[in-house]
């Protein structure tokens, strides 16, 4: 039986979300441009705080990822949902709320960010208060999207759709898992796991998060918009079936290989690689569908570009989804980890893979919501271009990067010495390959302007289309024969199933981790730090070092050589949070206490080319000026006390005292060589904290 | 309950829930590769395809089939 049906299709809020996109598009890689700077010619932090390279890293980070990629998937989420379910959203108010909702959190988060208001887990930067609003944006966005799957009119769910419910459940169960934290005051928190607990779950999000928020959704928008801009329909449904549920099963597993050599147990290791090569088979199977859904047409990938594009993402598809499996191989991670290697995969992930699907779906979609043609195609050609050379200079400088840094830092000359001991010539020797991805991200960056002006002067020429109506034929549902064709009609079954299948790899990794106590060794020689310390190490977190120096000090016998004894799993248990970071621009840290006197760090935090000359990190002048804040060293070290670190209460009581009592001690230390710091100096915490880096393990570590 | 949880993991071996996690996770592969090319699946799968198909805006006028 046929029924027709007249919809009308809300495309205001595909309208916004695609505004919101190409707007912070532009910011957030304007500011990976400044970075670029930064990293190429140390001066562009321009003496500002919150323009310095540790503060607006993750600024860059969370701003492709959160404004630019997942104001793009929402675009599309709502563009193929009521178009594959025959019906309007359930509720145009929550669709309102979504997209304001989540633009406030954007802004929040530019704010709050440079100021060094930070968690400080990569891509988890936000604070406690902004994780709460975005758990609940996200949940309005989930409410809306299943009660419109609850009202369908076309009953199977396509498999678009079964890869946003996959995405949209397993980011809500990332995002509270690893967010979870306990308020230290308005502002700020502490995570509630330490170390090794705290690594693993972060890495667990990291990976996932990439996973699924810069995959999954992505390829449910390539499963439809490729088969609308071919004409024809994806090359195998079969295939994009299997596609889904071995990535939904494998992807989770991953996490791990982000951890390789680290004091994370062994065989967490080797389950994350193992199943990281699995999945190879999945990604390249979704690739070649996709690729093989233009067959027929390729004589119009040379004149369309939204063809031309979508051809550049799914090849950058495949591509980084080969790199990454063979990055987690331990032998090749060793110089892929910590290194400019892991940044040349994640901007083809991201530039090639990501930027490829927004600026095709982009060029797909604009014509359609202002109802008329594309307004240059010459345009959309010129962007395509600067953005494969943009990515082209900018992958293969930092492989080369990648490569010689770390070919130099386990380089060994006569009798078995480093060859190059001192750390600064690895730095400098990539000044031209920086210079290299910053013409690379100026050239992609400079695209995505002419995208923008493409797009506005597409608007200016057509009529924005709020509500787009259309008459749909619905025919009635081939009978499901099967339990897994009636399934695919289920929407809160098959999204339970998904849910469960996500689930599985967090627990077998977790579990074990977390409750036996052979995974995480206790060594009697690691005490909790000194309030001071605390104090220090907080502004540490503030100013993001961990962005360029790693607290990690991998299984290997040439990281041994070059920084002392391989970090121990029992070194970390009171690091709330854990900061091993994930690159290593400058050196690790980890064994840095007591290996200069307080006037080197002195010294160095004040100008670091002053006893590291061709130093690119920045001066931090301001930190000698800047009081700790010592007075809420109690309620600190009372949240620690909550979180199992054995302070007593008497400790608890006297932080602040004890704090200025330990400061005094670096106070006369700098005294006698003529350094008049303030007692209550930040800087003075933050190298108390320094000076305790790596010294209490590091017998028992031998 | 975290008592029990902990007795229990601590009296197992990691290492083999891991193989245990591999060889199924692997089976559920290759008995998805096998579900998708049962008998009789083609035409449902022909008619899903083309579900993003049908949906065309442009004419103002779609239909579902």
């Amino acid at each position: 039986m046929t029924q027709k049906h007249t919809v009308v299709y809300d495309d205001k809020v595909v309208r916004l979300f695609l505004w919101a996109t190409l707007i912070f598009g532009i910011v957030g890689m304007l500011v990976g441009v400044l970075l670029a700077l930064q990293l190429a010619w140390w001066p562009a932090n321009a003496g500002v705080s919150w323009l310095t390279f540790g503060r607006l890293r993750p600024l860059h980070t969370n701003a492709v990822v959160f404004a630019f990629s997942a104001n793009a998937f929402f675009a599309g989420l709502y563009y193929c949902t009521q178009r594959l379910l025959g019906t309007r959203m359930w509720s145009d108010f929550l669709s309102k709320v979504h997209f304001w909702g989540w633009q406030m959190i954007i802004v929040l988060v530019a704010i709050t960010l440079p100021l060094g208001i930070t968690q400080s887990k990569e891509y988890a930067e936000m604070e406690w208060w902004i994780d709460i609003m975005i758990a609940l944006v996200w949940v309005i966005m989930c409410i809306n999207f299943f009660a419109t799957i609850a009202i369908r009119k076309i009953k199977h769910l396509y498999v678009a759709l079964w890869f946003f419910i996959g995405s949209v459940l397993t980011v809500a169960m990332l995002h509270v898992v690893n967010a979870l934290a306990i308020p230290i005051d308005a502002l700020h928190s502490y995570p509630i796991y330490s170390g090794v607990k705290d690594a693993l779950v972060q890495w667990w999000y990291g990976h996932n998060a990439v996973g699924f928020l810069l995959t999954t959704p992505f390829l449910g928008l390539m499963y439809y918009f490729v088969p609308k801009a071919a004409n024809q329909p994806v090359y195998s449904y079969r295939l994009s079936i299997i596609h889904f549920w071995s990535l939904v099963f494998i992807y989770i597993w991953a996490g791990p290989h982000h951890l390789l050599y680290t004091a994370l147990p062994e065989w967490v290791q080797s389950l994350g690689m193992v199943f990281s090569l699995m999945l190879i088979a999945p990604s390249w199977g979704g690739m070649l569908n996709g690729l093989l859904t233009m067959r027929g047409v390729w004589s119009r990938v040379k004149t369309d570009p939204i063809l031309k594009f979508f051809v550049l993402a799914l090849t950058f598809y495949g591509m980084a989804t080969l790199e990454g499996p063979l990055m987690s191989i331990k032998s090749f991670n060793l110089i892929t980890h910590y290194t400019d290697y892991t940044i040349a995969h994640v901007h083809g992930g991201a530039l090639g893979w990501l930027g490829g699907m927004v600026f095709g779906i982009t060029y797909y979609l604009a014509p359609k919501l202002w109802n008329t043609s594309l307004y240059s195609q010459r345009i959309a050609n010129a962007h395509f271009w600067s953005s494969m050379i943009g990515i082209l200079l900018y992958v293969t400088s930092m492989w080369a990067a990648g490569i010689t840094q770390a070919l130099m830092w386990f380089a060994e000359g006569d009798g078995g010495l480093l060859r190059y001991p001192i750390f600064m010539e690895t730095v400098t020797a990539l000044k031209p390959l920086y210079w290299t991805r910053l013409l690379g991200g100026l050239i992609y960056v400079g695209g995505l302007f002419l995208c923008f002006y493409n797009v506005y002067m597409t608007a200016k020429q057509g009529e924005a289309q709020d509500n787009t109506r259309v008459e749909i034929e619905i025919h009635d549902p081939i009978e499901p024969k099967t339990s897994h064709e009636a399934l695919e009609n289920k929407g809160l079954v098959f999204s339970a199933l998904a849910f469960i299948a996500v689930l599985i790899g967090g627990i077998v990794e977790f579990l074990p981790t977390f409750f036996i106590d052979a995974n995480i060794p206790k060594m009697e020689s690691v005490k909790p730090y000194t309030p001071l310390e605390l104090a220090g190490r907080d502004i540490y977190v503030r100013e993001g070092c961990h962005n360029c120096h790693s607290q990690m000090i991998r299984t290997y016998e040439k990281e041994v050589k070059r920084y002392g004894p391989a970090s121990k799993a029992g070194e970390f248990v009171y690091d709330f949070p854990f900061q091993w970071g994930s690159k290593r621009t400058g050196p690790d840290l980890h064994r840095l206490g007591g290996k200069y006197p307080d006037l080197w760090h002195y010294n160095h935090m004040i100008d670091p080319r002053s006893t590291s000359p061709g130093s690119i990190m920045p001066s931090y002048p301001w930190l000698e000026g800047q009081k700790a804040d010592l007075a809420i060293l109690s309620r600190k070290l009372k949240v620690m006390q909550q979180l199992g670190v054995p302070y007593t209460d008497q400790e608890v009581a006297s932080a602040v005292e004890d704090a200025k009592t330990q400061s005094k001690q670096f106070f006369e230390s700098l005294q006698k060589d003529k350094k008049n710091v303030h007692e209550d100096s930040e800087l003075i915490a933050l190298i108390a904290y320094l000076q305790r880096l790596g010294k209490d393990g590091k017998q028992e570590s031998l | 309950m975290k008592s029990l949880i902990k007795q229990i993991l601590a009296q197992s071996d990691a290492a083999d829930g891991a193989t245990l996690a591999l060889i199924l996770f692997f089976l559920v592969m290759i008995g998805s590769i096998l579900w998708t090319c049962r008998k009789g699946s083609k035409k449902i799968y022909d008619a899903a395809a083309k579900l993003p198909l049908n949906q065309d805006t442009e004419s103002g006028v779609s239909s579902h089939g």
